[in-house]
């Protein structure tokens, strides 16, 4: 990393007169001997000589933006610290609490309300209060949790729930780590983080306690469907929601699904493999194309307080499309800075393309609902 | 030379020619060197078809600092590690030579990637450690501009070793061991075992170990084409073609007990072109053999092990490459997304690969069934015999299987030990070694690199003391023994 640094280079004036800098050693825009031109461009104008300039400077701009890079880097772990003082002298879960709520993110202790990070002040005051209670539920949504900073969640005696929705650093070595919590963790959720795959999903079978998991909009992971089946195979206690058992499966056309009903029905009490199941439900030729097929509640993050109201309607399967739709209402205030982009009476076909992509960021409502 | 000409030219006019033919005086071509001289000439006058200044850019430069050969995931990891640790920018040249540019008998390329930390020496374990550390980083390690990031496709799904009465109180040891080195492994009784993979039958298991965390399994050509970018936007040679010979150059000391020794020093490595008999002599000061299955072959090349046997002069580098087989299976009713690397008592391993319901792996065989290597073709019957068996005794479900490909590979192994050599010759005295890791050198490859790098530059191990794998063992007849190759 010195020779980086070094590498640099200030700028030499033992050449001559001009300014030399890295990208003067090639002859990019400059005659044979630099030091001797004097004024390689007079009078040239002023906008057509930043970029001039700009590439002329190659070298230092790369230097510029691998100096970018590894500030962002270096920022990056030092938000992912491991809070050590406060583990040494407070516990785990006072650790733990602290972390997440200086990330961003939501905690409930044990029969307490959910502090939030304008909490955090409040909740340092009242350590000592807090110390002796367990940490139950973390929603670290959109935090930059990486492998590093789970080190102060993954000792936490009695997790009861973890949400690491939207977290752009959580891959499958975080996964990884989270086996030291299948004692007490039940609740999963791992909506929308753009790095978990399957592989990474195949290590949470430690987790023999967990009764809920959310495996929606995994970018990542490339056979959503087949992916949900073998997760429900491999903890056949828990709920997995998200993925839908059609993802990644080609509509068939009409005449390749006439061919395929037929062989079916030739071979008697062959299984029905679940893979085929589709066919027989989708009467229509294609599926409609839906950015968020798997999200309950497109636009809105779930939260406590959204899962506190009672909801309004039920889960419908239309037969045209496979549709989930839930008639919790749309209360601007509930959660955590939500505001919900749908009013309430738009009919279920006009969300096709109205929905913004909270996770991809399109949009300031996106942009909203992360950022904390 | 006129003169003299001239004289035998004056007292041979004087005296009388006799019956000899008429000779054209000093430029008598008797032996037609001047007729050759003649086309020669016209050859090379301007006109003709010589060219004095070939194209050369296909061959190695002339010199070099550090000459790594063998151009598989270690060689390059060196050279990565070399160029990242030298005290300056360019302060070394490195080049790396690679016979075969389409890897198609590397061992890298045919490994099934797996990378674990339960071994028997702690500084395995190390290495391991090291590695999972670098490979969770290595966007940050191998990081090219406006190159994409790398995804190796690490799958943390953990090995599990299966340990019968026999080894049951080694694995705890071994297991101790690993777990104060800083390996997250566990230690499962078969009801545990049962509990969690209810798919195995576990009738002679006693004890099994299992990795919870930094185990699994990941893409090797992904990691060797990192490496290999990285080190080139560094400044790394490389040449594809083949070592046939080092020179070396020799001097005698005598050492404290006053025996006579011959240090040897390579100072030239000739690096033949493939299809061709060009070669390129290049200078170099230190030679690293990472030559992987062939690496026994090169060092006799620098007259490792030539001279009476029990000596120094007589050791030689005792790695040869050994055939493995890897079978690919599709089994329907098979293990789910939780299967681990199983490794079963009779040695026999498997893995799940992808989501399909496939699976592969294979068995390393006994001494005396071992396979003949000259080529990679593979034998199915072995698998018929030797691995199904064992398989369907662990995992009933494999008794319907159906195989849908196979593969082999060559080990580098080390038939001494089966364990590594890192680190220089005693006789020979810029030859550092980087081989014979029988079967696991991928996993350790990023750590071995940097530890032949700290090696070569600072001349002492800083990262992981690697001193226990040195080549002075084999003369000094201390294995150190691995228990757990596969």
């Amino acid at each position: 990393m010195e020779n980086d640094l070094l590498r640099a280079g200030c700028p030499t004036w033992w050449g001559g007169g001009t300014l030399r800098t890295l990208s003067s050693q090639s002859n990019f825009g400059q005659g044979p001997n630099p030091s001797y031109d004097l004024n390689p461009n007079p009078g040239r104008n002023p906008q057509k000589g930043l970029m001039a300039s700009m590439a002329s400077r190659f070298y230092d701009v790369e230097q510029f933006r691998e100096w970018i890079f590894r500030f962002w880097s270096w920022n990056l772990y030092r938000k992912n610290k491991v809070f050590s003082y406060t583990l040494k002298h407070y516990g785990p879960n006072t650790a733990a609490a602290h972390f997440v709520l200086t990330q961003g993110g939501a905690v409930r202790f044990q029969e307490q309300e959910w502090l939030f990070p304008q909490d955090k002040n409040q909740f340092l005051g009242n350590s000592h209060h807090f110390q002796k209670l367990p940490l139950e539920e973390v929603d670290a949504s959109g935090c930059l949790i990486n492998y590093y900073g789970l080190e102060n969640l993954v000792f936490l005696p009695s997790l009861r729930s973890l949400k690491l929705c939207g977290c752009p650093y959580v891959d499958d070595w975080c996964l990884s780590r989270l086996h030291s919590l299948g004692g007490s963790l039940q609740e999963l959720s791992l909506a929308g983080c753009p790095k978990v795959t399957e592989r990474g999903l195949a290590c949470l079978h430690h987790l023999w306690n967990l009764r809920r998991l959310d495996i929606s909009n995994l970018p990542a992971v490339s056979e959503k469907g087949l992916t949900r089946i073998l997760v429900e195979e491999m903890l056949p206690d828990c709920e997995v929601v998200g993925a839908d058992y059609a993802d990644g499966l080609v509509p068939l056309s009409e005449d390749e699904r006439g061919v395929e009903e037929k062989a079916a029905a030739a071979v008697p009490g062959a299984p029905r493999g679940q893979r085929t199941l589709w066919n027989r439900e989708a009467p229509s030729g294609m599926l409609p194309r839906r950015p968020f097929p798997c999200l309950p509640h497109p636009g809105l993050i779930d939260t406590p307080e959204i899962r506190k109201l009672e909801p309004r309607g039920e889960v419908i399967y239309s037969s045209a499309h496979t549709w989930w739709k839930t008639g919790l209402g749309w209360e601007p205030q509930a959660g955590r800075g939500l505001c919900s982009p749908f009013p309430l009476d738009k009919g279920e076909d006009e969300w096709i393309d109205y929905l913004p992509s909270p996770w991809e960021g399109g949009g300031e409502l996106g942009a909203q609902n992360l950022k904390r | 030379m006129l003169r003299l000409t001239l004289q035998l030219r004056l007292s041979r006019g004087l005296l009388s020619r006799g019956l000899r033919t008429r000779s054209r005086g000093p430029f008598d071509d008797k032996d037609g060197k001047w007729a050759e001289f003649k086309k020669k000439l016209q050859v090379v006058w301007p006109g003709g078809s010589w060219e004095p200044f070939s194209n050369t850019s296909h061959l190695p430069p002339e010199h070099a600092d550090v000459v790594i050969v063998g151009g598989g995931v270690i060689g390059w990891s060196v050279a990565y590690w070399l160029k990242r640790l030298e005290a300056r920018k360019n302060a070394i040249r490195v080049l790396v030579v690679e016979r075969d540019p389409t890897y198609s008998k590397a061992s890298t390329v045919l490994s099934i990637g797996g990378i674990r930390q339960q071994f028997s020496i702690p500084q395995s374990v190390q290495l391991s450690l090291f590695s999972v550390e670098f490979l969770r980083n290595i966007n940050e390690y191998l990081a090219v501009p406006d190159e994409p990031p790398l995804d190796i496709q690490f799958c943390p799904s953990g090995y599990l070793m299966l340990a019968s009465e026999g080894n049951a109180s080694e694995m705890e040891c071994n297991v101790k061991m690993q777990r104060q080195t800083g390996a997250k492994v566990c230690l499962l009784s078969p009801e545990q075992l049962k509990n969690k993979f209810p798919w195995i039958n576990t009738e002679d298991v006693v004890l099994a170990s299992y990795g919870l965390e930094n185990e699994g399994w990941f893409d090797p050509w992904c990691l060797l084409q990192g490496l290999r970018r990285k080190a080139l936007s560094m400044g790394v040679y490389h040449s594809y073609g083949e070592v046939t010979e080092l020179v070396s150059s020799v001097r005698p000391m005598v050492t404290s007990r006053g025996e006579q020794v011959n240090i040897k020093r390579i100072y030239e490595v000739h690096v033949k072109m493939n299809n061709s008999l060009e070669y390129q002599p290049v200078e170099c000061a230190i030679v690293v053999n990472a030559a992987g299955a062939w690496s026994g072959q090169l060092a006799e090349l620098a007259g490792i092990g030539i001279g009476p046997p029990g000596t120094l002069q007589g050791t030689r580098l005792p790695v040869e490459p050994r055939k493995r087989y890897v079978y690919v299976w599709h089994c329907p009713q098979g293990p789910g997304l939780e299967a681990p690397l199983i490794i079963d008592i009779s040695g026999v391993y498997f893995r799940r690969e992808g989501l399909g319901g496939y699976y592969l792996g294979g068995c390393s065989p006994m001494e005396e069934d071992e396979p003949k290597t000259q080529d990679l073709e593979v034998d199915h019957d072995f698998f018929q015999k030797k691995i199904w068996p064992h398989l369907t005794h662990r995992v009933p479900a494999f008794n319907s299987l159906k195989v849908r490909s196979a593969w082999a590979g060559y080990y580098d192994f080390n038939t001494f030990d089966q364990n590594g050599v890192v680190g220089p010759h005693p006789l020979v005295s810029n030859m550092y070694f980087a081989t014979g890791f029988s079967g696991h050198g991928l996993q350790h490859a990023p750590g071995v690199g940097r530890a032949v790098a700290e090696i070569l530059l600072n001349g002492e191990f800083s990262t992981i003391d690697l001193n226990v794998f040195s080549f002075n063992r084999f003369y000094q007849e201390e294995k150190v023994f691995e228990d757990y190759i596969i």
